[in-house]
């Protein structure tokens, strides 16, 4: 299996949806060996993660507004090249752990929606 | 703690270990149908398990990120990259040329270490040159190439007496085609090195704890959760010859 290409520039929401389909896969690959010659295959993963775009490391106030609503993104069924390009346009600064959602005015949210076949 | 890597993959294995019950199943029915005067004529049931999907809700509890030290990755890279090169360009000047004893005579004589002097001037360059070993990291790695195969054949020809040699044995033409043909090898190779590197060192330093069960998620605004689907295909695997090492098969497992 080869392994998912991660460049180094990316954000860790992207790295973390990457590092999941990477271990996935390599994790399905191994089944077949172990479970009396069957094995599962990933066809397409779909992941819809909401995050925070402010910047994580300036000293903003994560409360703050007022803010335009943000459109959710909807973005079509991708092959994994692709998805990395999409991923790439995720700036760093984003955060995505709960305690800092639940913080953040819900119309600054946005959400990554994408879908990565196999 | 968990990461959603570890209850998504218990989740696939017991999606497989469904089809596995399945063909247990079948063969215990198989038995039974045979010893069966009636039965023995009917088809044995089966259940063919062929596609599963799975659906999960998560929240992220914590993202954990280590910095990535880049620059002694690639630094360890260039230090690579030179002994490399340094190797290419010593087999295709000297140890590939029909004067290679002569060559190695000259060398020997005059005291010159040809691969440290070539290792030199890529590792002088590239420290050099951060930019350009950026955008050869970004995809480019022509430019960086570019640079060395300028710089090597300078340094070689800034050495009067090795210069002098080397003409003798090989024309100017030829040997600027030798170490064009050797560099962008080279360079394409520490970029992917570096570039792995990276990645690999990326994958270590990030840890994400996710939050999955019922009760956890209880409490949390739909804003804030987290979806992932897969879609599986089950598929049956045989074993397949694929070659043999000291005159034993070697096997390996195949999708049917």
């Amino acid at each position: 299996m080869a392994e998912v290409p991660q460049p180094p520039d990316l954000s860790a929401l992207a790295r973390f949806v990457l590092q999941t389909v990477e271990v996935l896969r390599a994790t399905t690959g191994e089944l077949a060996s172990e479970l009396a010659l069957k094995g599962v295959a990933i066809r397409e993963i779909t992941f819809s993660i909401p995050y925070d775009p402010v910047a994580q490391h300036l000293l903003l106030d994560v409360t703050a507004g007022p803010f335009e609503p943000r459109q959710l993104a909807t973005v079509p069924m991708l092959r994994l090249p692709q998805a990395i390009e999409v991923l790439r346009q995720i700036t760093p600064q984003v955060v995505f752990d709960r305690a800092r959602l639940v913080q953040a005015p819900a119309e600054r949210l946005a959400r990554l929606e994408i879908t990565i076949q196999f | 703690m968990a990461e959603l890597t570890q209850v998504l993959g218990a989740i696939l294995k017991d999606v497989a270990q469904s089809r596995v019950i399945s063909d247990l199943f079948s063969r215990d029915a198989s038995l039974q149908y045979a010893q069966d005067p009636i039965l023995v004529n009917f088809p044995v049931p089966r259940v063919e398990i062929k596609e599963a999907s799975i659906q999960l809700k998560f929240a992220v509890n914590a993202v954990e990120e280590a910095p990535v030290d880049t620059d002694s990755l690639t630094q360890a890279g260039i230090t690579q990259l030179a002994d490399d090169l340094s190797t290419r360009m010593y087999a295709v000047l000297v140890e590939e040329s029909e004067k290679r004893e002569d060559l190695e005579a000259f060398l020997e004589e005059q005291g010159i270490d040809l691969p440290a002097l070539v290792s030199d001037v890529v590792v002088r360059q590239v420290k050099a040159n951060p930019q350009m070993v950026a955008t050869a990291l970004g995809s480019k790695p022509q430019v960086l190439a570019k640079k060395l195969d300028a710089e090597v054949l300078n340094a070689l020809r800034g050495h009067e007496a090795l210069w002098a040699m080397l003409r003798k044995t090989t024309r100017v033409r030829d040997l600027r085609e030798q170490i064009t043909a050797n560099t962008l090898p080279s360079v394409n190779r520490f970029v992917e090195d570096v570039a792995g590197a990276i990645s690999a060192a990326g994958r270590q330093a990030l840890h994400v704890d996710v939050a999955v069960t019922r009760e956890e998620l209880a409490d949390l605004p739909d804003v804030v959760l987290s979806h992932v689907s897969i879609v599986t295909e089950i598929r049956n695997y045989e074993w397949t010859e694929v070659g043999s090492v000291d005159g034993k098969p070697v096997r390996r497992l195949q999708p049917e």
